[in-house]
């Protein structure tokens, strides 16, 4: 009977109506009551908790007594399943009941307006009937008494839509109620068999009279198949992935805001819960072995959903369709799930779920917290600006920063980037993807291509949204956040549970996970070093949130200095352990249920790469606080760099892949967030030449633009790589000794050797070397880089020379000694993956200094040398690794480690005098105020100590001796070169690098030239003394290239030192014939620069623009046309979205089905009605002749039969 | 007491008043009695009808003869005849304002009180016999209902009701003869003769669904019932929409549930399944893209019960299905289903009926626009009509949720399967126009007429109620009776 788990959750029920009738009192204390009967089953369900964390399953005893007969028995449960689901309910209908206050204050001032009239009684009853079902429905042991919940909630979100909702809501309401209607009934179709076929629809029940809870498992009845497709197929409609989808926009736009946070959030991924519990519980076998076709449709329906979203003017449809591509992801965590572990016995489900499972709850919370903070902002608009329109708003960055941010961690949690937790969702999504479909491999292609172009577009609309009403000019959208104080306190306590479950994930899901390996056993380990490696990454990371959280009125200097503090406390704590050469590593028990621990790990290599990292943001921070002195609020300024550079450290340090790609994807949002810094999207900040068009397009881009196209083509590379690991987890426990995996990098590196065993190796790498590639702008992905350039200069200069694009160079580090390791297995698979990377990387070497010769903006040419120098690193490292690999297991490591120190080597140099440009460049550009060259006279006069810095670095880029530069390109080539004696894999490297170098060096004096020497434009009039901030960094970098450069000459010793460090042991190869060609490639690079742009000061921009030389100009341009390409895929993806939303949304959804069918079913009715002419002759014809048929039908049928 | 006493009781109890009745009607102070006496014996006859499962006489016979009993006291007759005391009592309470104007009022609760006797008779019947004297009574008294107001249009519709209930009384014999002869026994369930022509009991299940589907207003059978249900007065309507329709579902009950076992042949069950199967979808289909075309309360509600006829006609063929698939689990769920979805079907008809009357007397009109901003005027009205419409349309926890669940879960089987899904999308598509009516009540005002609460509002009131009530306890009731 009724107990203590049931009794609070059918007070709530019950009590709901009861507010019927408590109509008459105030709104607020009808919102107090419904809050307090909506937390109600809070306090027994907090107190159950424990218990069903601990493994057991709580269950409450049957509400009728014993087993309603046919039906089965009605309880209630509480389990690790579907704790993550009661917590979301409880805190998004708590929070949504106080929120509703205010918003339904107006729609009702707006209703009577229109004539009706509201009540709160009705509206509280109703909100809370519905949320409780809800509640209630998580929690029903039986199919039943689920359905029973399901119409609950959806005859009062019916009633709410109807009431009180906007448009047309009565024609809207219907159309919900009828479709989901439709869909729950087909379920009841499915849930009515297995009644017939079993005699009870039970999905947990007690063992007789004992506590012992057990799940009847229904794949063995006669027709299971139908049974479980008939309830899945129901479901499908309220789940709304696509083809069942079209009643959602329309319910989830129009309904009342706060109804709209419940159901968007909340109440569509019920559907798919139930489809978890059919295919987790009920139906384990039949589900998983027909579970491909729903892992298609899921991943369609993220993509439909994102070009949906993409379409949308209206916010709150926008948001509607943007939960379509939501459930895309839950269905394809569901559904992996199930691939991944078909023999997982029902009852284990209960306590351990799969990772995809486990990322289909992550993706209910992530959804429901960003959805439920969109919609409550959208709500704001309505009620006090009564703007709907995306394309009317904009601009309300600057004056509603608490509502702008907000929002972002709204978005940051649909996107899935942390510090949300729709990081996690995403990331166990993607890994569960690779995971559990890598045994087909004609799945696992398409499967992971269809992730990467739905991420991409998930990234792609909520960017574009978050830019279109937060950033640019304000178009007269007037909305004043402080009139919506009290709701965006709701907001952000959502907000900040989005944090706090990132940060621990297992307090929402309890993230018990099938066959994981602890990654430590608990202990904490901790002493001076550790305490200080761990300190490395979290420092900046503080650092950013005290700028975020410290007071408008700060003093901006201040707030940089103490943004520069915690970066420079990273890099003496780096040094200091770079120093001391140790190898520490530190493990502190964070998420152990999923097997991943706060695990650092530090070395000789390590501790370089964290140095340069941290000292070179540091001078970096130093710059800014001059640069951005004019700027007056840089707390997000300050909140971006810091996190930037903790994300790059935390990447650098990280010891398991989890950590690793928390930094590695903060490093995107970061370089999002701060290219398009400028949000206001003011021309001066753009990139490209305005009106100047190359194939009809103009080649330029907002600062807002830019920033979301890094976020899409890095992201879209990222999903590659993720899902390379999860295919290398599903090897670990495949191959694997225990049948467990372990997320931690060392068992990561070490799962390569069974990926090398596998025919479909070299696939898997290349698509895990996308995110590498797309992170270091390397082809095909260069063209992110360049827009980049929209940042402020100091941002361009963090992100080149310290931290996000080396990432790539930094996985080869870590990564290729391992592939190289176990290529013995397969030489030809690693021997030819390596020597794609080589190919590309040097070829992008060459493609991206070609681009550079035809460029005038400063920063921009500094971008592709950027993409070419990285490229360096890369060709090194992986043409020593393929020659190591196809060498096989007699194969020379020398080559190898000499590539890996030769990458080192150029990593140093080019941070060094990249910095340096990039700051030099920013002080130009801050003294003429243009982003082009040669715009302002006399500057060289006014600026030589300027000159005097930029020319040393450009030098230092054009390699020439003895500054560090040198020795970079000079091991680089000689590395190859060295390696030639083994095969000639990688000659063609060698020739596209060797040849960059010389055009290296002529576009590197060109830029410095016409910077300095060309006039063209107005006199400079007024300068400044130059902020010290501003010129000592540089000078310090340049400083210390000279001295390392001449040191090394003399003795070798810079080499020697990260000989040492690197624990590597190799003898460069010196005074090669490739090496003398590039030095004196560059030097005549140099020479005929100079004499061009310095002492004849030639202008070609005329003569560039007639006939085939304005071709190779324009061809050049446009990065070989690649630039414009993608730019025009772009729009034209835009084009299609619009159009497929068009025909197939507008026109067959709703003018076939939704208008068509009712019109038709109406003109039927009317047409067979006129059998009914009220003459009794004419019924009796009938009356007769249906006699005669069905006298008539037996005769026939007694034929047949 | 003894099953024989308990029918000589209750027949006592019904008819004694009902023609007490006629002589307490010359005037106005003894004609109040006469309201009190009507509604004491029903309520009378209801407790002796709850009492029976709590005695010995459940499931037992009563004037057993050698072979055979006239009636049979079970579970399913109780419920059946519940069904429709409850629902004349929603009747006579929601009338007591109105039909005291009448110049007929004493024949009306007269005829009433007979009417209901037939159908008691009816729903423990188990004898050809005793079916034909009961329908007799029952549907005797029901034609002069329809016409008791004595006005053109009663009597229009009342001639059409009466001719078309002639021909299906005549097409009645035919099929009880094809029974019997089948059978060999006027005893329902008894077979004495073995050797007759399958065929025969085909063509018995045929002229009985044509028969009693006239009462229920089955497709193609239907004619008649918009016209009465949409030109009648609405209070009579109250009653022979609910109550009067129990004379058909409680017979074709019967008579089709003994006939399934006494068939013994697979093709004839087929075919038997296959008809009902048609009757089924053909009314289903035909009621609601009617009622998809109306703007008209009583219109809607008056096409939409061919397609809850429909629904009935599903359990009914899941006899026969039972018996192809020999699975008499079936046979339990239909009969749930047909017991479950009659009280809620009556009860929500007559409550509807009275709030249409009470409607109709202050806006002038059933349209669907004057309905608007109801919510406003008399909020208790409009959360009743929700709840009978919800409940017909069969939304948890409601009982007409019940009702449609059992009678759907009694076709749940690899052959039923496209009638349950043909049968579950007609509901999900009703819920086109049943919510669009309660959605009409919740708008905005318009109207400038006022309401009070009155007796009609409060018998709609209690059977919302008690459509919600019994709702929530039907599983206890489920478990409890079995």
């Amino acid at each position: 009977m009724i107990d203590s788990l049931s009794l609070p959750l059918l007070i709530s029920l019950i009590g709901s109506i009861f507010i019927l009738v408590l109509g008459g009192l105030r709104a607020r204390t009808l919102s107090i009551i419904s809050v307090i009967l909506l937390v109600i089953p809070l306090i027994s369900i907090l107190y159950y908790t424990p218990q069903a964390l601990s493994g057991q399953f709580v269950i409450s005893s049957s509400l009728f007594g014993n087993q309603i007969p046919y039906l089965g028995s009605f309880s209630f449960y509480l389990s690790r399943l579907n704790i993550p689901f009661v917590y979301s309910i409880l805190i998004i209908t708590t929070l949504t009941s106080l929120y509703s206050i205010r918003y339904m204050e107006k729609r009702f001032e707006e209703i009577e307006r229109e004539g009706g009239r509201g009540s709160w009684g009705v509206y509280y009853s109703m909100y809370n009937l519905f949320s409780s079902s809800m509640l209630s429905l998580v929690m029903s042991t039986n199919y039943i008494e689920l359905f029973l919940f399901l119409e609950l909630a959806l005859l009062s979100s019916f009633l709410l839509i109807a009431l009180y909702g906007y448009g047309n809501r009565r024609r809207i309401s219907l159309m919900y109620f009828v479709w989901t209607h439709i869909g729950t009934l087909i379920f009841l179709s499915g849930v009515l068999l297995l009644d017939i076929f079993y005699g009870s629809v039970n999905i947990i029940t007690l063992y007789g009279n004992t506590d012992i809870g057990i799940i009847p498992v229904y794949d063995s009845i006669p027709l299971a198949g139908l049974v479980s497709f008939l309830m899945i197929f129901g479901l499908l409609f309220k789940s709304a992935v696509f083809g069942f989808h079209i009643w959602l926009p329309y319910a989830h736009g129009e309904a009342p805001t706060p109804i709209s946070v419940l159901l968007s959030p909340n109440l569509v991924g019920l559907g798919l819960y139930v489809i978890t519990l059919i295919g987790n519980l009920s139906f384990p076998s039949i589900f998983s072995s027909n579970a491909y076709p729903l892992l298609f449709l899921a991943l369609f329906t993220i993509i439909y959903g994102g070009m949906m979203a993409l379409s949308q003017r209206d916010f709150k449809r926008f948001l509607a369709y943007s939960s379509i591509s939501q459930m895309g992801y839950m269905l394809v965590g569901i559904t992996t799930g199930a691939l991944y572990s078909p023999h997982i016995s029902p009852s284990q489900a209960l306590y351990s779920l799969p990772l995809g499972t486990l990322a289909s709850q992550f993706v209910y919370v992530s959804h429901a917290i960003g959805k439920s903070i969109l919609f409550m902002i959208a709500g704001n608009f309505i009620s006090y600006s009564g703007e709907r329109d995306i394309y009317k708003m904009g601009g309300i960055y600057s004056s509603s920063p608490l509502t702008s941010t907000l929002a972002f961690l709204g978005f940051l949690n649909l996107m899935g980037a942390p510090p949300t937790v729709g990081f996690w969702s995403d990331f166990l999504t993607i890994l569960s993807v690779g995971q559990a479909t890598f045994n087909e491999i004609s799945i696992f292609i398409p499967g992971v291509i269809m992730l990467i172009i739905g991420i991409g577009i998930t990234i792609g609309y909520t960017t574009n949204a978050f830019r279109l009403i937060f950033g640019g000019e304000n178009k007269g959208f007037k909305f004043d956040e402080r009139k919506a104080r009290e709701s965006l306190i709701y907001v952000a306590i959502i907000a900040f549970m989005g944090i706090l479950f990132f940060i621990f994930p297992s307090t929402i899901v309890p993230t018990y996970l099938f066959s994981v390996l602890p990654e430590s056993l608990g202990q904490i380990q901790l002493n001076g070093l550790s305490l200080m490696l761990i300190l490395i990454p979290l420092l900046p990371m503080v650092g950013s949130a005290v700028s975020l959280l410290s007071s408008k009125k700060l003093n901006e200097s201040i707030r940089g200095f103490i943004s520069s503090l915690t970066i420079f406390l990273s890099a003496i704590f780096s040094t200091y352990l770079l120093i001391s050469n140790e190898s520490v590593k530190t493990s502190i028990p964070w998420i152990t249920s999923l097997g991943i621990d706060f695990s650092l790990r530090i070395n000789g290599l390590v501790s370089i790469i964290a140095s340069l990292v941290s000292w070179v943001s540091f001078l970096i921070a130093l710059y800014s606080i001059g640069y951005m002195k004019e700027d007056r609020v840089l707390r997000r300024y300050w909140a971006y760099f810091t996190f930037f550079v903790g994300s790059m450290l935390l990447t650098v340090v990280a010891n398991n892949i989890a950590l690793f790609m928390i930094g590695w994807e903060g490093t995107s949002l970061a370089s999002y967030g701060l290219i398009s810094y400028w949000l206001n999207d003011r021309k001066d900040q753009w990139v490209g030449i305005e009106g100047r068009k190359v194939l009809g397009l103009e080649l330029s881009s907002s600062p807002t633009k830019s920033g979301i196209r890094a976020f899409v083509f890095t992201k879209m590379g990222d999903v590659g790589l993720v899902s390379s690991f999860g295919v290398l987890l599903y090897l670990q426990a495949h191959y694997g000794l225990i049948n467990i995996f372990s997320f931690s990098l060392d068992s990561i590196l070490s799962s390569y050797k069974f990926l090398l065993l596998n025919p479909s190796a070299l696939i898997v790498l290349i698509i895990g070397i996308l995110g590498p590639l797309a992170k270091s702008a390397q082809l095909p992905f260069t063209h992110w880089l360049l827009t980049a350039m929209t940042g402020p200069t100091p941002v361009s200069a963090l992100i080149h020379a310290a931290t996000m694009v080396n990432l790539g160079v930094i996985f080869l580090l870590y990564f290729s000694p391992s592939i190289v390791s176990y290529s013995y297995l397969n030489p030809g698979i690693t021997g030819s993956f390596f020597l794609i990377v080589a190919i590309i990387t040097s070829l992008t070497a060459f493609y991206t200094a070609t681009n550079a010769l035809a460029n005038n903006e400063i920063k921009l040419v500094l971008a592709y040398s950027t993409s070419s120098q990285i490229a360096y690193m890369m060709a090194v490292i992986a043409s020593t690794a393929a020659v190591s690999s196809f060498l096989g297991v007699n194969g020379n490591y020398v080559v190898l480690n000499a590539g890996i120190l030769a990458a080192l080597i150029q990593l140093i140099s080019h941070a060094s005098y990249k910095a340096a440009l990039f700051m030099n460049a920013g002080s130009v550009i801050h003294l003429t105020h243009s982003r082009f060259v040669g715009k302002v006279k006399n500057l060289l006069n006014v600026q030589k100590a300027l000159f005097v810095i930029m020319l040393l670095a450009g030098l230092n880029l054009a390699a020439l001796p003895p500054l560090l530069g040198y020795f970079g390109k000079e091991s680089v080539i000689g590395t190859i070169s060295y390696s030639l004696n083994f095969g000639n894999y990688s000659l063609p490297p060698l020739i596209l690098l060797v040849v960059t170098s010389g055009l290296t060096s002529f576009y590197i004096m060109r830029l410095i030239g016409k910077t300095f020497l060309y006039n063209s434009g107005e006199e400079l009039h007024e300068v400044g003394k130059g902020d010290l901030t501003m010129l000592l960094p540089p000078l310090i970098i340049v400083l210390f290239t000279l001295i390392a450069g001449t040191l090394q000459l003399i003795n070798g010793s810079i080499v020697s030192i990260l000989e040492k460090f690197a624990g590597v042991n190799v003898e460069l190869i010196e005074n090669s014939l490739p090496q003398l060609i590039t030095l004196s490639l560059a030097l005549v690079g140099v020479l005929v620069s100079i004499s061009i742009y310095f002492i004849r000061r030639v202008d070609f921009s005329n003569s560039f623009r007639k006939g085939a030389l304005k071709l190779i100009d324009d061809f050049l341009y446009s990065g070989w046309g690649l630039n414009a390409i993608l730019d025009y895929a772009g729009s034209s993806f835009g084009f299609l979205a619009n159009n497929a939303y068009k025909v197939i949304d507008l026109s067959f959804f709703d003018g076939v089905i939704n208008n068509g069918f009712p019109y038709f079913s109406r003109k039927f009715g009317a047409i067979i009605r006129r059998v009914q002419t009220g003459l009794l002759r004419d019924y009796l014809t009938i009356y007769i002749i249906g006699l005669i048929i069905l006298i008539g039908f037996i005769a026939l049928m007694s034929v047949l039969l | 007491m003894t099953g024989e006493e308990f029918i000589y009781l209750i027949t006592i109890v019904l008819t004694v008043p009902s023609i007490l009745l006629l002589y307490l009607d010359r005037k106005d102070e003894e004609y109040r009695y006469s309201t009190v006496i009507t509604l004491s014996s029903l309520i009378i006859a209801l407790v002796l009808i709850i009492y029976l499962p709590f005695s010995r006489m459940i499931n037992s016979y009563a004037f057993s003869d050698n072979g055979g009993a006239l009636f049979s006291i079970d579970i399913v007759g109780v419920l059946l005849s519940i069904a429709a005391i409850i629902s004349t009592i929603i009747t006579v309470t929601g009338s007591l304002n109105e039909v005291p104007r009448w110049s007929t009022r004493s024949s009306f609760y007269s005829l009433i009180l007979l009417t209901l006797l037939g159908i008691i008779y009816i729903s423990f019947l188990n004898n050809i016999i005793v079916l034909l004297t009961s329908w007799a009574l029952s549907a005797a008294a029901s034609y002069a209902l329809v016409a008791i107001k004595k006005d053109l249009l009663s009597t229009e519709v009342s001639t059409k009701y009466l001719i078309m209930g002639i021909i299906s009384s005549s097409i009645m014999i035919y099929g009880l003869l094809f029974y019997v002869s089948y059978s060999g026994s006027l005893y329902l369930g008894q077979v004495l003769q073995l050797n007759a022509s399958p065929l025969i009991a085909v063509a018995s299940v045929v002229f009985i669904i044509t028969a009693f589907g006239f009462k229920i207003g089955s497709f193609p059978f239907q004619g008649w019932l918009p016209d009465v249900y949409i030109a009648g007065d609405r209070i009579i309507v109250s009653f022979i929409s609910g109550t009067v329709k129990l004379i058909g579902i409680a017979t074709l009950t019967r008579l089709l549930y003994n006939l399934s076992f006494v068939v013994r042949n697979v093709q004839a069950d087929t075919i038997s399944f296959l008809v009902l199967a048609l009757v089924s979808s053909l009314s289903m289909v035909f009621g609601n893209f009617t009622a998809f075309s109306r703007r008209n309360f009583a219109s809607i509600i008056a096409y939409s019960s061919i397609t809850q006829a429909g629904f009935f006609f599903i359990g009914f063929s899941s006899f026969f299905l039972a018996q192809i698939t020999n699975n008499i689990s079936l046979i339990t769920e239909a009969i749930n289903g047909i017991v479950l979805q009659s009280i809620a079907y009556t009860v929500a008809q007559a409550g509807l009926f009275i709030s249409m009357h009470y409607i109709e007397k202050h806006t002038g009109s059933l349209e669907l626009d004057m309905l608007r901003g109801l919510w406003f005027k008399s909020p208790v009205l409009v959360f009743s009509i929700s709840v009978l419409l919800l409940s017909l349309l069969g939304v948890p926890p409601l009982l007409g949720f019940w009702g449609k669940l059992y009678l759907f879960a009694s076709v749940a089987s690899p052959i039923g399967l496209w009638l349950l899904i043909l049968g579950v999308i007609n509901s999900a598509i009703s819920s086109g126009y049943y919510l669009i009516i309660m959605r009409e009540m919740f708008r905005e005002e318009k109207q400038g007429y006022k309401l009070q609460n009155t007796i009609e509002v409060y018998s709609s009131f209690i059977s919302a109620l008690i459509i919600i009530i019994l709702g929530i306890f039907t599983p206890v009731i489920i478990t409890y009776v079995g």
